[in-house]
């Protein structure tokens, strides 16, 4: 009997154990790193459907950053002096236009902990970008992403990376 | 002593284990149809419980489904409780004779892609409140899910679908071009229009040209690049492609893969344009 409980005492041991995950840092002050001017370093082009179906990769996502022109993109993110959200600037390069409107503000969903950007034109319109990752933003990189519905299901994403 | 009372305890829990598995019936036999199937077409399951006594004396048998090591039935909330009631909408459906059946799409069933689904799909017929240990359900069975094959073609777009606010690439394999003469060619052209709706969303007549048969050979936007082992291809931006009156929408393009000289070439593709985002 004896035996039986140092087993199960071992093997309980063994089970309780956990992997070590990464340390992914601090989750405060987000919002104040995202100010500044980003300079596009690579836009990834994802066709949702060839995800889902789980076809090769080369058909799954291609790079836009060279063959549509992107290189030269520059986005100005504007903050005030109490790290609010202000005004933003896409600054007038050759590249194509990613959010619809050159200038205009921008908010975030939470100032705190910050998912969804919202810029916003003079006249109202709006188009928002998701944070994919905060990875790399103390380092100076910036990776949002944007994704086109269709019936409500994603149907293209676009993965945009930035840096300072 | 004390040794042979463990002896006498495994022994049981062995012997137990093996009745448990022993009064699950492993005689059923099923089909599909389609015999295979991928996981966005439609199945019928049938399953034929003659050769598991307890099944066939019930009237109602119902199924047990799952993805192994993935999701369950959420496109119908989900399998029920095991041992205590089905989800009703996991009823089968009675074909006489012992045989039941049972209808689903896997992605609609599982709520999920065919890559979360994967290459099996787990069943197990039942009573609608199992565990007695009387035969009540059958062993865990298992249906293969054939995978969706990419297959390449002489023309593609990627992405597959796109509104009129992405960026689409066309792309051309030379190595299986339908026009023996495409194969020749170190320089490959597209020629493509547009077709566009107005405003209230009526077919406006005449294609948008990118540009004329004649200047096609002499439009930079219009050269493919070559990107090695025969395959070519063109990226353009759908919001700015084309020149489109205000208030006109693109509702699909076409598009003709050819030559400088415009003499030879491949069919006429088109593709559609999504508008509602």
């Amino acid at each position: 009997m004896k035996n039986i409980i140092l087993i199960i005492f071992v093997l309980g041991l063994v089970f309780s154990c956990r992997p070590e995950f990464e340390d992914i840092g601090e989750p405060q002050g987000r919002s104040a790193g995202l100010s500044g001017t980003w300079n596009l370093v690579s836009v990834v082009q994802i066709d949702e459907k060839a995800v889902s179906k789980g076809y090769p990769d080369f058909v799954q996502r291609i790079d836009l950053t060279e063959r549509a022109g992107f290189n030269t993109y520059q986005l100005v993110l504007n903050q005030n002096a109490a790290g609010n959200a202000t005004t933003f600037e896409e600054r007038d390069t050759d590249a194509p236009a990613i959010i619809g409107f050159d200038s205009g503000s921008w908010t975030l969903d939470d100032p705190e902990y910050p998912k969804v950007i919202t810029f916003i034109s003079e006249n109202g319109q709006e188009f928002t970008m998701t944070v994919s990752t905060y990875l790399g933003l103390s380092e100076g990189e910036l990776n949002l992403k944007f994704s086109r519905l269709a019936d409500g299901e994603p149907i293209v994403t676009y993965q945009y990376k930035f840096v300072k | 002593m004390k040794t042979m009372k463990k002896i006498i305890i495994l022994v049981a829990l062995t012997f137990s284990a093996m009745l448990v598995r022993a009064q699950s019936c492993d005689q059923a036999t099923f089909r599909t149809e389609p015999a295979s199937f991928t996981a966005e077409d439609e199945v019928k399951l049938f399953v034929d419980v003659s050769s598991c006594s307890y099944l066939a004396s019930l009237d109602q048998l119902y199924l047990w489904i799952f993805v192994p090591d993935g999701p369950g039935p959420d496109g119908v909330g989900g399998n029920g409780d095991f041992c205590n009631g089905s989800n009703a909408e996991l009823l089968m459906t009675n074909e006489g004779d012992n045989v039941w059946s049972y209808t689903f799409t896997p992605t609609e069933l599982f709520e999920a892609s065919p890559a979360e689904i994967g290459s099996e799909i787990g069943f197990i017929p039942k009573e609608f409140a199992a565990c007695k240990g009387n035969g009540d359900q059958t062993i865990d069975l298992f249906l293969p899910v054939e995978s969706l094959i990419y297959t390449p073609a002489e023309s593609r777009t990627f992405p597959e679908s796109f509104t009129n606010k992405d960026f689409v690439t066309l792309y051309f394999d030379q190595s299986l071009s339908l026009n023996e003469e495409m194969k020749t060619l170190e320089e490959i052209f597209v020629y493509a229009f547009a077709n566009v709706v107005d405003e209230n969303g009526a077919s406006v007549e005449g294609n948008i040209e990118k540009a004329p048969w004649t200047e096609v050979g002499a439009t930079t936007e219009l050269t493919m690049i070559n990107e090695g082992n025969e395959i070519y291809s063109l990226t353009f931006d759908l919001r700015t492609f084309f020149d489109l009156e205000p208030g006109h929408r693109l509702s699909s393009f076409s598009y003709i893969y050819r030559n400088m000289e415009g003499t030879i070439q491949s069919g006429t593709y088109s593709s559609d344009v999504l508008n509602n985002n």
